[in-house]
Order: structure tokens, then sequence, then C-alpha cells
């Protein structure tokens, strides 16, 4: 009777170490930033959205892309939404099993603050018209990699200046702020939405659109994928954007999820007009506009940080893009 | 214990690290995409060393810890004199030193910068900081450390007060203040390369974080043995000029 009890006990515990083993290699390890534009991933994950696709989906906090690529190359992460950039184009060129699998952000006129010029009333009291305004003005970028040092260059290449016309300081965004506010340096260039900082309601500060001038409809945030989603099943890839766009598509349309409020309440924002604001920026269909990622591509072997432009057919695998999603044109009117 | 052997002594367990590296990348157990062979490495830091880029950024690294030490070591010596030699400014400043050494120096880049400027002074400013506060500590208990009774009795033989500070002060000093100013050459590397890390043009910290963004591992690499070597280097120089200065402390 003992001994058939212990049994009992013992096949139990296995089969449920058996299927907590399923369920964790079914786990997919999705990394992500602390930043409202990651809201329509929260709202798929709060409603479920994921685990009625058959999929088990763990939230990772990875502050930069930076962190991310390492991470999503070396199967430690297996999906990431993040800008591209030469940590993944060299990645891509050595080998590693990362692809840009569906496109996510753009560039739009009315709405989000990436590649937005933010200046000191005092050094443009009469406020920045036209880049040329920059000649000689200190701006600071968060590094030379980052998608806000190919808007600056876009921008100056618009005004028919070069990088040289320009003091440019490397700070991240929190020295930015403090600099810029105390009249250290003339402007900074956003690279991600500038939901964090006061800097925006402060009468110091103007914003001025910047990237948007010159680069519209630009695509600078794609979700990517690592090995274990390229190479396995492609069913699980699809449907986990599937599910994300389902979720993208709700956002869009007004649906609000619980990390909104959560993220207003942590960083001193008013919740209220954080729900309220614009969601424009994000292409629910995940099309992978190959304009705006060959122009990323050309500007970092053009600085030296590739050696060789990466191919997109090596970068992009479409594959998993649920039906429907653009072949990869840029969208009228654009670029 | 001769030169060669203490220096083979040091080596054993960098050396075997090494050869494991090689050995396990040889044969696939590391991934080369994340964990270069060293020959790879090695080549690749010949390379670098062939266009410059190395010694450039090494220098930038070696010159912004270099000044920043001199100035930091400098002023905690002065300022460590004087709360030794005054109990009543040594008491009254205590506090406050003690709470700078404590505070994360990275954390008042943002305030260093409103003062000093975005550009390279804000960067002195702090490693001269971090080696500040430990070279003033150790000026401050070495002297502090100094036996009551060898005072005297040199008093008591008619030494005058810079015959004391000299021949008594000094030398009893000065093993405690090497350590102060050894300890505060490997903090003031480790600011400067923190700082690199986080805003700077050049330097090792600026090559590493670049490696980084780029994906360029071998560099990556060559960055982090480069800023070892450097401290390993610093250390064994201090300690060079310890033993030449201080031999009575061995």
């Amino acid at each position: 009777m003992l001994r058939r009890k212990a049994l009992t006990v013992l096949a139990v515990t296995a089969a449920g170490c058996s299927r907590w083993k399923e369920e964790d290699e079914q786990l997919i390890r999705v990394g992500v930033a602390p930043y409202l534009s990651m809201s329509s991933l929260h709202l798929g994950w709060e409603r479920g959205y994921f685990r009625e696709a058959g999929l088990g989906v763990d939230l990772v906090a990875s502050p930069n892309s930076t962190e991310a690529i390492p991470l999503l190359a070396g199967g430690k992460l297996d999906v990431a939404f993040f800008s591209p950039g030469p940590a993944l184009f060299n990645a891509v060129l050595r080998g590693a099993r990362v692809a840009v699998v569906a496109g996510r952000e753009r560039l739009t006129p009315d709405c989000g603050t990436v590649g937005d010029i933010y200046t000191r009333r005092e050094a443009f009291p009469n406020g920045l018209a036209g880049f040329e305004q920059l000649r000689g003005k200190k701006l600071a970028i968060t590094h030379k990699t980052t998608v806000s040092a190919f808007f600056l260059d876009e921008i100056l290449r618009h005004a028919g200046l070069r990088t040289t016309d320009v003091e440019v300081v490397l700070l991240r965004r929190a020295e930015a702020l403090a600099a810029l506010l105390g009249g250290r340096i003339d402007a900074t260039l956003s690279d991600g939405h500038f939901d964090k900082d006061p800097a925006r309601g402060d009468p110091r500060v103007i914003a001025v659109k910047g990237a948007i001038r010159v680069l519209p409809g630009f695509q600078y945030s794609h979700i990517m994928f690592g090995s274990a989603l390229l190479d396995g099943d492609p069913r699980r890839g699809t449907a986990f954007l599937t599910a994300y766009h389902r979720a993208a598509e709700a956002f869009q349309n007004g649906a609000t999820p619980k990390f909104m409020d959560d993220f207003a309440l942590s960083n001193n924002l008013d919740p209220k007009h954080t729900r309220e604001a614009c969601r424009t920026t994000f292409s629910p269909d995940g099309a992978i506009d190959e304009t705006s990622l060959q122009r990323f591509i050309n500007w970092s072997v053009e600085k030296g940080f590739c050696p060789q432009a990466v191919d997109l057919k090596r970068l992009i695998d479409r594959r998993f893009l649920p039906a429907g999603a653009w072949a990869g044109a840029a969208p009228r009117g654009t670029l | 214990m001769k030169m060669s052997k203490q220096v083979a002594l040091g080596l054993w367990l960098p050396l075997l690290t090494v050869t494991g590296w090689e050995v396990c990348s040889g044969f696939g157990i590391l991934d080369p995409l994340f964990f270069p062979a060293p020959s790879r490495l090695a080549a690749s830091a010949w390379r670098l060393t062939g266009t410059g880029e190395l010694g450039r950024q090494a220098g930038a690294t070696v010159t912004r810890m270099g000044i920043g030490f001199f100035c930091g070591a400098v002023a905690g010596l002065l300022l460590g004199a004087l709360m030794g030699a005054s109990r009543r400014v040594g008491r009254s400043l205590e506090p406050s030193l003690s709470a700078l050494y404590s505070a994360p120096k990275l954390s008042l880049l943002p305030m260093v910068m409103l003062l000093a400027g975005v550009g390279e002074s804000s960067r002195l400013l702090l490693v001269a900081a971090a080696a500040f506060v430990l070279v003033a500590f150790h000026a401050l208990d070495g002297i502090r450390g100094v036996d009551r009774s060898w005072v005297e009795l040199a008093s008591h033989h008619g030494a005058g007060r810079w015959m004391i500070l000299r021949k008594v002060f000094l030398p009893a000093c000065m093993p405690q203040l090497f350590t102060g100013l050894r300890l505060a050459a490997g903090r003031a590397l480790v600011v400067t390369i923190s700082i690199e890390l986080i805003n700077a043009p050049d330097g090792l910290g600026s090559m590493i974080l670049m490696s980084w963004q780029t994906f360029a591992t071998e560099k990556l690499y060559i960055g982090v043995i480069l800023t070892a070597a450097l401290g390993a280097i610093l250390h064994a120089v201090m300690r060079r000029i310890e033993l030449k200065l201080v031999p009575w402390r061995n």
C-alpha cells in the first residue's frame, strides 16, 4: 500500500516536472524596454492574446537594443522590440541567427517625439526656423551609433551642414536633459519618446520637429526574432506576430493597458494625459519598410560602424508576417 | 625571490585561462561569435596597434587617469595632512569626507557637468574626486598612527619642528600613504573607464562601449584585457616606487 502511494507520488511529480519542462521550453522570452511605446505588447500580454494563441510569453526587462542584440543572438532572448542598428547588422554579417521579422514604428508628423530636437530657448530666442541655425551650436546625442546620430547626420545634410559644423557631445538622456536645462548644451536630439522627461513642459525648452522634416515616414523600430523562433516551428513565430498585431490594432483603436497607468504613476506623469497620447506611430500590419532599413545600413557603412552593407535578404525574414501585411514597399508619399 | 620567478608566479593563472580558452574555442565548445579565440584576439590587437587606434585609446585613458589622479592625490595629501595636524579641522571635515567616500561618484556626473561643463573638465573632476578621498583618508590615518613617544623622544633630543616632520612624521606615514596612493590609482582607473563608458569621445571605456554598440566582440575583449593589464601594470609600478622610496616597509 505504502509502496503504491510512493509510486503514485513519484509518477505525479515526474509528470508535473515534465509538464513544467514542456511549458518552460515553450516560453517565448521577449526583451522589452521600459517605454510607453511598449504599450501594445503589454496590452496583448494583459489581455491574454498570447495565451489564447497557445503561447507562453515572458516579458524580460532590457534597457536598450545594445544589450538586447547579443542576448538575442546568444539565444537568451527569443524576441526583441528595438531599433535596428550597427550591432544588429554586424551580428547578421557574422552569421548570428537574428532577423527582422516585422516593422513597428514610423516617424509621423503629428505623433511621437522620436527625432525631435529639444532646444534651449536662450540659445534660439526666435525658435529654430531652419536647421542651418544649428551651425556652431553644441548638440547632444546618446551615442554615435544610435538612431539619433543617424537622424542628426540626415538633418545636418539636409541643411547643407557637416558634422564638423556643430559640436556634438555624447550624453545619456538624463545628463543631456540636465545639461540642456543648465545651459551647458544648446540642443539635444531625442532617440526615444521623451515620455519620462519633464523637459517637454519646461518654459526654458522648445521642442522642434526634427527628423520627420527630412525623413517623413522613416521606420525606426522593428520586431526581431532569435534562433529559437527562426529555426523552430514557423507557426509559433506567426502565432506570436498574429497575437501581437491583434494587440497593436486594439491599442490603436483606443484600448489601454494597465501598464500605461502604472507607467504614468511611476514616472510622475498625468495618467489621463498619458492615456490620451497619440498612437499613430505604430504600423499595426507589421510591414517592413526596406527603404528605411537600407538607408540606415548605408549610413552605418559610411560611418565605418559596419565593414560592409548587410544584405536585406539576410536581415529580413518575412515568413512569420501574418497574411495581409505589405510586401515591403514604403507607404505612398514617404521617403 | 628573483624578479623572473615573481613574474612567472603571477602569470600562471592568466596563461592557464588563455590556454583553456584557446582549446575550448578550437574544439567548438565556446561560440566564436561571443568568445573569439585568444589567437584571433591577438591578431586583431596587432592590427589595431598597427593602425594606431589601440595606442590612441590607451593613451587617452592613461592621460585622463593620470591628470585626475595627480590632482586628486595632491589635494588629498594636503587635506589629509591638514586634518592630521589639527584635531579640530580633522573632526569637522571627517564626516563630509566619509560621505564623499561612500557616494557613488558616477551619480554625481549630471551635477558635475552643470558646474564644470560637459567636456573633459567634468571627467577629470570625477577621477580626481575618487583619488582625493582615498589619499586624504590614508594621509590622515598615517599621521594619526604616528607613535607620540617617537615625537617626544625626538623633541627630547633637541629636534625642531621641521626635523620632527622630516625625520619622524614622514617616514612613519609613508607606508600608509603609499597604500592610499596605490588604492587611489586603482580607483582612479576604474572611475576613468566607467566615465568613458558613459560619456567620452575616446579612451578604452569608449572603445569598449563602441565595440558593444557595433557587436565587434574582438575589439571588446581587447579593450577589457588592455584595461585589466593597465591595472596590473599600474599596481606593479606603484609597488616598485613604494619599494624604492619606502624600503623600511618590508
